[in-house]
C-alpha cells in the first residue's frame, strides 16, 4: 500500500535532512524563502505544503545532488534508466577526455628471491605496505631494505633512464639476476642507467652508457668476493709515521699539491701508485692510472668505477678513502686476510682537478727503506 | 649527527652465525618494536657521540633537589673517554615530538687483563685515571666471575634513563631490546661479553627482567670515595655471553613490546610442567 502525502513527504525530507546528510532545516528553509518553524511544521504534517513550496525544495534538492524529491513525495515509480542512453552519454563524455597522461614512471622492486614487485606508490612505500609499517616511522626504507635485505630498487623515468639503488657489499645474487633480465627485456626503451650505491651511509653514484654495460656491473656487484668473506682490516695512521720516500712526497706536497706527483715520480713510487679522479659532487670515483708494478687486471680496474670491481669491498673503501683525501692527505695501514694478510700503508694526496695519487707501500719495503 | 633507528640498523655485513635471523631481525623485531613506539607518538634515534649523553644528562642531572636525576656514569662520560669514538659508541636518544625524552648508551670496550682489574683500577671509566677521577675514589670488587672476561672486547651498556612521564610503560624495555640489535649487527662490532653496573634495587628490575641478565657479582663498591660507607656505594656486575644474548633476542616474542628478555614464554613453561606432571594437571 502506497503511505498517504503527509507521510510520504515527512520520509522525503528525514532522508534529505540533518542527522541523515549534512543539510540543516535552517539552511533549506533560507534557501527556498520560509522560516524554519514553517518547514518543520510541514515536515510534521501540521500545516499543508504548497505545491510551489514543494516545486521550491525539489529545485532546492536537485542543486544539491539529492534528486527524486517529486517522486518520492508523490509515490511515483522511478523510470528504469536507459542504458543505451546512459552509455552513449558516458562515450561521449569519455570522448572529450584528454589522452591519458603516460605514467610517469615504473618503480619496481627485485627481491633475494628473483621476483619483480611492482612499487606504485614508490620504492618506500611499498616496504610499508609490506611490513605494515606505519607512516609515522621515520627513515629511509629503499636505503634500509637494499642495505639489510640485499634487494635491489628500480626506476624507468618516461625519459628512458634507468636509476638502480643497492647496497655495495650485501646485493644478493637473485635480486641483481632478475634486475639484469629486466634491463635486457627493457634495453630498447632505455637511454642511460645510473646505479646509486650506499656504502656505510654514503651514495655513490655510477653511471652506464647503455643497460648491457650496467647488467654487466651489477653481475660484478652480486659475486661473491674475497674480501666481503673475510674483510680487510683498516687502520688510519699518521702521516707523522710516513715511511722516508714517503714524507718526501708528503713534503713536495706541503710545497704544492701538483709537486706530489713528481717527486713520487722521482722517487721511482709510481710504480704502485694509482691515480683516482672523483667527480665534482664526490659521489663517483674513477681508476684514472695504476701503476705497472699493480698486479692486478687491469682491463677490469682501469677507466672504471671503482665499485666496479670484483672486490667490492675493497672498492667501496677506496672510494671511501679517495673522497676522504680530497680534502687533504691521509695515510691507511691495510692487512688483507684475504690475500694471505697482505700488508701495505697507502698514503692519499689531493694533487687537484679532483684527483687523487695514492701510493701503496707494502711494510716489508717500509722497514727496509 | 642523529639517525633515525632504522637508517642506523645495518644488517649488510651481518656475523655468518645470525644469518638466518636477517629477515627476523629487519621485519620480525626491530620494525614492529619501532612500529609499537611510532604509536605511542615516540622515535628512536642514533648516534655514536657521548655528547648526546651529555646534554642530556645535564637536563636531567641528579643533584639534592633531583635526586630522582640522572647520574654521571663515567663510561659514557666524554670528559671522562675523550677517546671515545663513533666505532666504538652507540646512543639511543627516545624522542617526543623532536625532544629528547630518554637516553640509552653502550660501549664498546677492550679489556686488555681482566674485568675485574679493569674495574679496580679504574682504567675502565677514565682515560686518565688520575687526572680525571675524583682524588682518593676507589672501585672494589672480588675477583669471581669478571676475573673471567679476560682479554676481549665487552659492550657495556650505561647511561640509561626515561623523563618521569615516559616511564612504567615498557618504553625502557624496548630501548634495550633496540640497543641489543644494534651492539649485536653493528659492523666492527664483535665483542664477547655484555655487561652492566647496577645499583642493588635495579638488579633485579632492570638487571634480570629489562635486560635479561643471567650471571651477577655482587657487590662492587663502586666509585667509593675515602670514609664513605661502602653499604652506600653497593653495586651489582651484570654479566652475559654473546650467544646467551643473542639467543635470548633472537626470539619472534622480542617484538611483543612487553615481553621481558629472558623470559621463559608461557609455552615453554608449560612444556617443562608437562614433562613433570603430564598433561593431566589443569
Amino acid at each position: 500500500m502506497k503511505p498517504d502525502f503527509p507521510t510520504s513527504l515527512a520520509e522525503a525530507l528525514r532522508r534529505r535532512l540533518f542527522p541523515a546528510t549534512g543539510l540543516h532545516v535552517k539552511q533549506v528553509a533560507g534557501a527556498i524563502g520560509c522560516s524554519s518553524d514553517t518547514l518543520a511544521r510541514w515536515w510534521r504534517g501540521e500545516t499543508r505544503i504548497t505545491a510551489e513550496a514543494i516545486a521550491e525544495l525539489d529545485r532546492f534538492f536537485v542543486a544539491q545532488g539529492c534528486g527524486g524529491f517529486l517522486a518520492e513525495v508523490y509515490g511515483i515509480e522511478a523510470p528504469a534508466p536507459d542504458f543505451d542512453i546512459l552509455r552513449t552519454s558516458l562515450q561521449r563524455v569519455l570522448a572529450r577526455l584528454p589522452d591519458p597522461a603516460p605514467i610517469a614512471s615504473t618503480k619496481l622492486w627485485f627481491t633475494d628471491a628473483g621476483s619483480c614487485l611492482p612499487a606504485h606508490a614508490g620504492h618506500d612505500q611499498q616496504v610499508r605496505l609490506m611490513t605494515g609499517l606505519s607512516p609515522l616511522v621515520k627513515g629511509d626504507l629503499r636505503a634500509s631494505t637494499c642495505r639489510n635485505k640485499g634487494w635491489l630498487a628500480l626506476e624507468l623515468d618516461a625519459a628512458g633512464r634507468v636509476t638502480i639503488w643497492h647496497h655495495a657489499v650485501n646485493l644478493q645474487a637473485g635480486a641483481a639476476r632478475a634486475a639484469c633480465d629486466w634491463l635486457t627485456a627493457h634495453s630498447a626503451d632505455i637511454t642511460s642507467v645510473k646505479r646509486v650505491v650506499e656504502i656505510d651511509g654514503e651514495f655513490a653514484e655510477v653511471a652506464h652508457a647503455t643497460a648491457a654495460v650496467a647488467s654487466e656491473a651489477l653481475e660484478l656487484a652480486a659475486r661473491p668476493s674475497r674480501s666481503t668473506a673475510t674483510p680487510a682490516r683498516v687502520v688510519r695512521g699518521n702521516l707523522n709515521d710516513l715511511s722516508p720516500s714517503l714524507g718526501a712526497v708528503l713534503r713536495a706536497y706541503n710545497e704544492a699539491p701538483h709537486k706530489a706527483l713528481s717527486a713520487a715520480g722521482d722517487l721511482g713510487l709510481l710504480r704502485t701508485a694509482s691515480i683516482l679522479a672523483v667527480n665534482e659532487e664526490r659521489t663517483s670515483v674513477r681508476s684514472a692510472y695504476l701503476g705497472p708494478g699493480i698486479t692486478l687486471p687491469r682491463g677490469e680496474i682501469e677507466g672504471r668505477n671503482v665499485l666496479d670491481r670484483s672486490e667490492r669491498e675493497y672498492g667501496a673503501m677506496l672510494h671511501a678513502h679517495a673522497i676522504a683525501a680530497l680534502d687533504g692527505p691521509t695515510f691507511h695501514e691495510i692487512t688483507l686476510p684475504a690475500y694471505g694478510g697482505l700488508n701495505y700503508v697507502r698514503p692519499a694526496f689531493p694533487i687537484g682537478g679532483g684527483m687523487v695519487l695514492t701510493i701503496a707501500q707494502s711494510l716489508k719495503q717500509k722497514v727496509t727503506a | 649527527m642523529m639517525l633515525p633507528y632504522l637508517d642506523a640498523l645495518d644488517l649488510s655485513r651481518l656475523a655468518p652465525e645470525f644469518e638466518e635471523y636477517r629477515d627476523l631481525i629487519d621485519d620480525g623485531i626491530a620494525k614492529p618494536l619501532i612500529n609499537h613506539l611510532a604509536h605511542e607518538g615516540l622515535d628512536v634515534e642514533v648516534g655514536h657521540d657521548l655528547e648526546i649523553v651529555a646534554r642530556f644528562q645535564a637536563a636531567h642531572a641528579k643533584t639534592p633537589d633531583n635526586p630522582d636525576g640522572m647520574p654521571v656514569f663515567p663510561l659514557c662520560d666524554p670528559h671522562s673517554q675523550p677517546s671515545a669514538t663513533k666505532d666504538d659508541t652507540i646512543v639511543l636518544a627516545l624522542m617526543r615530538d623532536g625532544r629528547q625524552v630518554g637516553n640509552l648508551a653502550c660501549r664498546l670496550k677492550r679489556i686488555a687483563t681482566s674485568l675485574d682489574r679493569e674495574i679496580r683500577s679504574l682504567r675502565l671509566f677514565f682515560d686518565d685515571v688520575r687526572a680525571m677521577a675524583r682524588r682518593g675514589e676507589t672501585c672494589w670488587m672480588r675477583p669471581d666471575i669478571a676475573a673471567t672476561v679476560r682479554a676481549c672486547w665487552v659492550a657495556f651498556g650505561g647511561a640509561g634513563y626515561l623523563e618521569r612521564t615516559e616511564r612504567a610503560q615498557g618504553h625502557y624495555g624496548v630501548l634495550v631490546k633496540l640497543m641489543r640489535l644494534l651492539t649485536l649487527t653493528r659492523p666492527g662490532w664483535f665483542w664477547t661479553y655484555q655487561a652492566s653496573l647496577l645499583t642493588h634495587e635495579n638488579a633485579t628490575k632492570i638487571g634480570v627482567g629489562t635486560n635479561g641478565y643471567g650471571k651477577f657479582q655482587a657487590p662492587v663498591f663502586y666509585r667509593l670515595m675515602p670514609h664513605e660507607d661502602p653499604a652506600t656505594r653497593a653495586y651489582v656486575l651484570a654479566i652475559a655471553e654473546r650467544e646467551e644474548v643473542a639467543a635470548d633476542i633472537f626470539r619472534h616474542e622480542t617484538a611483543i613490546a612487553s615481553r621481558r628478555l629472558n623470559f621463559p614464554t608461557p609455552a615453554e613453561i608449560e612444556a617443562d610442567r608437562v614433562k613433570i606432571w603430564g598433561r593431566t594437571v589443569p
